[in-house]
């Protein structure tokens, strides 16, 4: 938020009414920009030119002076809500004037210095603001510090890293280890959430605690669903190892079997040739016996229908003839019959 | 693939053979397709100008010899490479178509037998040595009609000698034992004598020389003995008409003659008897002569001692002795006839002189053998072209693979003329006499001559000529010569190359 406003240092507040600063930790909440809002005054000035004098109307931011630093100091260890209201108003200077945050760092250290981080704003440094941090974190509240809420510890953290003595990492670093105490009892692991984005809400939230609480309850919920990923990650990891396993297994079987197959179609190749050739061999033989039965057939017809038949028919003729040709004859079947014994040796199985 | 067959196709008798598996004995053998137990007589008889072939057309024959009568044909090959047609029984056909319709019944008597879903479409042909191009040409043709590509030619000699060593116990042996060596294969059958000086010599087999003769065939015996019986009737009978023949006595005269020269083959005697041969009503009508062996042999003695000449005759032609010959291969039915055996003994010795007992199918599972065998033909001698300078350019070098069925070679040769002056380029090719012998000085046979006009007034080695010789698959070489700047072109052909089998591939195992 932007506040136009002009400081005179020169000007002396002279309300007569209690400081707005006061009164925002005392009185109904307000928000920290109203109490922003009430410290500018419109006053009217004189301004001083070359030849004649003017006077015109410009804004200030009234300072509290010391009796209202004091009873603001009163107000907030006495208010149970007291540390929570600077807490918001701290946070809210982050984005108003220079002067604006000046004033409530100034408050903030001097409320600071009364719950007993230091002894004086002056020892208000990187130390005391971490010796008081520790502090709180190891449950001695009351020492240095006097603040057991947990606005203490941010009110702690949230001004030494506006003040520049404690760095992001610092910052986060404790406030995950207030996280840890907090929630140690039921957290068994916790989820590691981006430190800047952490930090960056924690210092823009208005209601610090709860919206702290809530993103621990949104980093539980996330750790939690982290945790089932992970664990189905894991369980998916496993199961692939399973599967790979399995496959290597299928794999190497597949390789043996395609082995198998290979041989089994070589075997059958080889099969189906040799069946071929043994046709081919059956067939051969086949025609080559059928070739001599038929040779042995026409044999026999040629001898029984050439010569032997034409001797026979010529021994009938000269038998029949006046007188019988009885040479012819008898040389006809001396012929037929050696033709016979010849035919018969011709029929032995070594012929 | 469907097997190829050899096919022997002779003068007197065909014969068809196939390498198959023998199932008794494992071993590959040649199957003869044989006519009831006999081979097919190369005859046709064209019965009302229905052909009949083989032994039913050889039956209707009464009378002896070779050629045409009446209506049959007996042996149709020699009339292949003649333009002039066959006059048989009052039409004259070509002898391709006759040849065609003896071979369409030895391919359809072999189908008859191929058992299975054998087909015979391929085989290899046994060709005469003398048979020259033209005829060659003829025969593929006649094959081609009858539903039969010749796959190659092979000469009957060189398939006879083949046969036999393929069938001997140690084929590789027999080869080896062969190389540079001289076999003679003595071929005498029914139509003719076929005498071939064969050598084996680096890795081919081929004829170095060969003679025959057509006038002492087979038949020219039986016909001396018919003669013999007649005049012995005639002598019985001396008022016998032997002009007054019953109808088919001649035919059965011939058959009886026939029977009683194989029965004087094993015995001493033989009687023809052919009742009712004459037109007679006395005894003369019946004939019957005894014939002594002996007489027989004097009847025939000339005939015996011109075809046992001719060995003498070829050998002396070769410049050989008798002992230069490893073997003689002794084919053919004449050879089983005692006297040629006596005779072939008497100049070759028992050693030397083969007598197969396949000898009437030996020429036809050569044949068949060189089929399975895929056993291809080269040239013995080279084919050369006379130079200018008297040497001799080899057109095809001698071992040229010659081509197949369907296949071809060709050689161009390029070259100037030297002498233009007389107009013409001549060319002279020729081949060696002997092979092997083939140095410039060493004696040439003519093969062709050829000229073609040349430009008479150019310069020598101006003119170019090409030859072209392409050798087909009928073993033809058809020149082609040109002279480039007259413009002139002449054709010729050469018919007989000389041929042998390579037998580099003819060992694949028994």
């Amino acid at each position: 938020m932007d506040h136009p406003a002009t400081e005179l240092k020169s000007h002396k507040s002279t309300a007569s009414t209690a400081s707005p600063w006061v009164m925002y930790l005392t009185g109904k909440k307000v928000s920290p920009e109203s109490v922003f809002k009430q410290a500018v005054k419109t006053v009217s000035i004189e301004a001083q030119g070359r030849e004649t004098a003017s006077r015109k109307k410009t804004r200030i931011i009234i300072r509290p002076d010391d009796k209202s630093k004091r009873e603001f100091v009163d107000a907030l260890v006495a208010q149970p809500d007291g540390v929570e209201r600077l807490l918001f108003m701290l946070q809210a200077s982050s984005s108003a004037s220079d002067v604006i945050r000046e004033i409530v760092n100034d408050l903030t250290g001097m409320g600071l210095v009364r719950l007993g981080i230091a002894a004086s704003q002056e020892q208000l440094n990187e130390k005391a603001l971490r010796d008081g941090v520790a502090s709180w974190l190891d449950g001695s509240r009351e020492k240095p510090m006097q603040c057991g809420g947990v606005d203490c510890l941010l009110l702690l953290l949230l001004y030494g890293y506006l003040s520049g003595f404690l760095d992001d990492h610092a910052v986060t670093e404790n406030l995950l280890t207030a996280r840890k105490k907090l929630w140690s009892a039921t957290i068994k692991k916790r989820p590691e959430l981006p430190l800047p984005s952490l930090l960056k809400a924690t210092i823009a939230a208005r209601k610090t605690e709860l919206v702290f609480q809530a993103v621990l309850a949104y980093s539980e919920d996330t750790w939690v669903e982290q945790h089932r990923l992970e664990s189905d990650i894991n369980r998916k990891y496993e199961q692939i190892a399973a599967l790979r396993e399995t496959n290597a297994v299928l794999n190497a079987e597949n390789s043996d079997l395609s082995g198998q197959i290979k041989t089994l179609q070589e075997e059958k190749h080889a099969a189906e040739l040799a069946i071929a050739s043994l046709q081919k061999q059956v067939e051969e033989i086949r025609a080559s016996y059928q070739h001599k039965i038929d040779d042995v057939r026409g044999h026999i017809r040629g001898t029984l229908e050439g010569q032997l038949t034409r001797w026979l028919e010529t021994s009938l003729d000269a038998s029949r003839a006046n007188p019988p040709r009885v040479e012819v004859i008898e040389e006809r079947l001396e012929d037929a019959l050696k033709l016979i014994e010849k035919e018969l040796r011709w029929l032995q199985p070594s012929a | 693939m469907a097997a190829t067959f050899g096919i022997d196709f002779g003068t007197t008798n065909s014969l068809i053979a196939v390498v198959r598996s023998d199932p008794e004995t494992g071993r590959q053998r040649p199957f003869i397709f044989l006519e009831n137990g006999r081979p097919h007589p190369s005859v046709v008889w064209y019965h009302g100008g229905t052909p009949v072939a083989g032994r039913r057309a050889m039956d209707q024959l009464s009378e002896l010899g070779l050629g045409v009568f009446g209506d049959i044909v007996r042996s149709p090959k020699m009339y292949l490479g003649s333009p002039a047609g066959i006059p048989v029984g009052g039409v004259t056909r070509h002898a391709t178509d006759v040849v065609a319709d003896l071979l369409r019944h030895l391919r359809a008597n072999a189908l008859d037998r191929q058992y299975g879903d054998n087909s015979f479409e391929r085989a290899v042909v046994t060709i005469p040595v003398t048979m020259r191009g033209q005829a060659r040409e003829d025969l593929r043709q006649a094959a081609l009609k009858a539903g039969i590509r010749v796959h190659q030619f092979v000469h009957e000699p060189l398939a006879a000698l083949y046969g036999h060593l393929r069938s001997t116990p140690d084929f590789r042996q027999e080869l080896a034992g062969l190389e540079g060596r001289l076999v003679l294969v003595f071929d005498w059958g029914g139509g003719t004598l076929d005498l071939t000086l064969c050598q084996v010599r680096e890795g081919l087999m081929s004829q170095v020389l060969n003679a025959g003769d057509r006038d002492i065939g087979g038949d020219f015996f039986d016909l001396q003995l018919r003669q013999l019986v007649r005049q012995r009737h005639e002598d019985q009978y001396p008022n016998a008409d032997l002009s007054r023949l019953q109808p088919h006595a001649d035919a059965r005269l011939i058959q009886a003659c026939e029977d009683a020269k194989i029965r004087l083959s094993a015995r001493e005697t033989a009687n023809v008897y052919v009742p009712d041969l004459l037109a007679s009503p006395g005894g003369e009508k019946d004939l019957q002569v005894r014939i002594e062996r002996g007489e027989f042999e004097e009847s025939v003695r000339d005939l015996v001692r011109k075809g046992l000449s001719k060995i003498e005759s070829l050998l002396e032609a070769a410049g050989l002795h008798r002992g230069a010959v490893e073997f003689c291969l002794a084919t053919g039915g004449m050879v089983s006839m005692p006297a040629i055996r006596e005779g072939l003994r008497e100049i070759f010795g028992l050693n030397r002189l083969r007598l197969v007992e396949n000898a009437a199918t030996v020429i036809a599972e050569g044949a068949a053998w060189i089929a399975h065998d895929n056993v291809g033909l080269q040239l013995a001698k080279p084919i050369e072209l006379l130079h200018a300078d008297n040497s001799y350019i080899k057109v095809f070098p001698s071992g040229t693979r010659l081509p197949n069925d369907g296949d071809s070679i060709s050689q161009s040769i390029d070259m100037y003329c030297v002498d233009p002056s007389d107009g013409l380029a001549k060319f002279y090719f020729a081949r060696p006499t002997w092979p092997g012998n083939e140095s410039i000085g060493d004696e040439r046979t003519p093969l062709e001559f050829l000229t073609i006009r040349v430009d008479r007034g150019s310069q020598p080695f101006l003119e170019r000529l090409q030859v072209e010789v392409i050798i087909d698959h009928n073993l033809i070489a058809n020149v082609h010569a040109r002279s480039l700047m007259k413009g002139d072109s002449q054709r010729c052909t050469i018919h007989d190359l000389e041929f042998g089998l390579n037998l580099d591939g003819a060992v694949n195992g028994k």
